[in-house]
């Protein structure tokens, strides 16, 4: 089970599953509560408050508390830190807590005339239980106690001795993109669409310009670091400076993985892919933690490159 | 394409540039049509001087592997990957008739012999 997943597993299914739970059971016994209902007991009920509100209020807080805490997890998961068992049995714990307060105020009103005869708050025992329980399991499934530890792939390398200078410069592009897109306005000649020609030659236009500047992706690198150009006019054109960069491999990409073709950012993933097409791709892991994709020939060589420079740098005195 | 330069080497850095660059074409990458990185680009990468570069790529152009174009720059030509493969152990050729002392004229005769 990857490290994304037991944290998902613990911070969103957990809880997740308190609020499903809650949420099927609130709707099964919604005829049988009062409304008002109960809401606070010293020896007898002494509160009442309106039971659309209470309900609605407890799952939206569950539903917020669930996002937020896996966010933050999987954040703090994305930068290598490390993520304590005691934090993520709390964290999911307290995101259970509103469908979890919910269900020990609701029991005790099933089937009262009225919310003055609601008794029989001793589940609140048994829920407060059912919660711990659930952060204790959270805490062994998704607690990743310690730094997150770099990959464990063999770091390739070019042997660039000490004193040596290099420049690796690899490309992919994708012909078939272009053609497709090149293809466009006979297309729209041939099927006859309703629309104005006008608007047509515009979309057509924008289309064949993005295609010009997307199809291609160039990643080069030097001692400075790693420059990713797009298309034929070298634009969006991104530097990462070699400071920046922990670590590089060559990765296999599939072509509609990593969210497809073209500049794909994944907030969850921590993942940036320049992508034209599937295959070799050259990975590059960032002190930040967030990884970045290109997708061009020859990624083994870049990145034996990148890897021999930065152990360069580390013991250059300058 | 990987380009690799030693300062510290007795070669001349131009011919170190040449090498790696054939090297490159030896192996298809890159391949015909395509363009070798702008002399700017490298020369900077590398902590040369442009001509440096320039002199490569000029004696990379003598060799027939590639094409000077004013606007498009240096061009791989069609079957530069076998040539600059015959380049190469031609210069391997020549080194290890040195070591072994044959001279010229007796090496062209054993090329020839085994040529025809």
């Amino acid at each position: 089970m990857t490290k994304l997943i037991r944290v998902l597993a613990a911070t969103v299914v957990l809880p997740g599953a308190a609020l499903a739970v809650t949420t099927v059971l609130v709707n099964a016994w919604w005829d049988r509560l009062p409304d008002p209902i109960a809401v606070h007991w010293s020896s007898e009920p002494d509160r009442a408050g309106a039971r659309g509100l209470l309900v609605g209020a407890s799952l939206i807080l569950g539903g917020v508390l669930t996002v937020a805490f896996a966010t933050f997890t999987v954040i703090a998961l994305r930068r290598g830190r490390p993520l304590p068992r005691v934090g993520v049995g709390l964290g999911a714990g307290f995101a259970a807590m509103p469908p979890a307060v919910l269900l020990a105020v609701l029991v005790p009103n099933l089937d009262a005339p009225d919310w003055h005869a609601a008794t029989g708050s001793g589940v609140t025992v048994l829920v407060m239980a059912g919660v711990t329980v659930l952060g204790v399991v959270a805490a062994f499934t998704g607690g990743l106690p310690g730094p997150v530890p770099a990959s464990a792939e063999a770091r390739p390398s070019v042997g660039l001795e000490p004193g040596q200078r290099a420049y690796w410069s690899g490309r992919a592009e994708n012909r078939a993109m272009l053609w497709s897109f090149a293809l466009a306005p006979l297309a729209i000649a041939v099927v006859p669409s309703g629309s104005q020609w006008l608007w047509v030659a515009v979309l057509v236009a924008i289309a064949e310009l993005l295609t010009a500047l997307t199809y291609r992706v160039t990643a080069t690198v030097d001692a400075t670091g790693v420059t990713i150009r797009f298309g034929v006019l070298g634009f969006p054109r991104r530097h990462i400076e070699l400071d920046a960069i922990r670590e590089a491999t060559a990765r296999e990409l599939t072509t509609f993985g990593d969210g497809g073709l073209g500049i794909r950012v994944n907030p969850v993933s921590g993942t940036t892919a320049y992508k034209v097409r599937g295959g070799p791709a050259l990975a590059l892991v960032l002190e930040s933690g967030r990884t970045v994709l290109v997708s061009v020939a020859d990624p083994e060589t870049g990145a034996g490159l990148v890897n021999d420079l930065i152990a360069q740098r580390i013991t250059r005195i300058d | 394409m990987l380009v690799r330069i030693d300062p510290s080497s007795t070669a001349p850095l131009f011919e170190q540039v040449a090498a790696s660059l054939r090297r490159a074409l030896t192996d298809g990458s890159p391949a015909p049509g395509e363009q070798l990185p702008p002399a700017r680009e490298l020369a900077a990468a590398l902590e040369i001087n442009v001509h440096t570069v320039l002199r490569a790529y000029a004696l990379l152009r003598d060799e027939g592997l590639i094409d000077l174009r004013r606007r498009r720059g240096a061009v791989v030509l069609g079957g530069a990957s076998s040539r600059a493969r015959l380049v190469e152990l031609a210069t391997e050729l020549v080194r290890e008739a040195k070591r072994a002392d044959v001279g010229l004229e007796e090496l062209t005769g054993l090329l020839k012999e085994r040529y025809s």
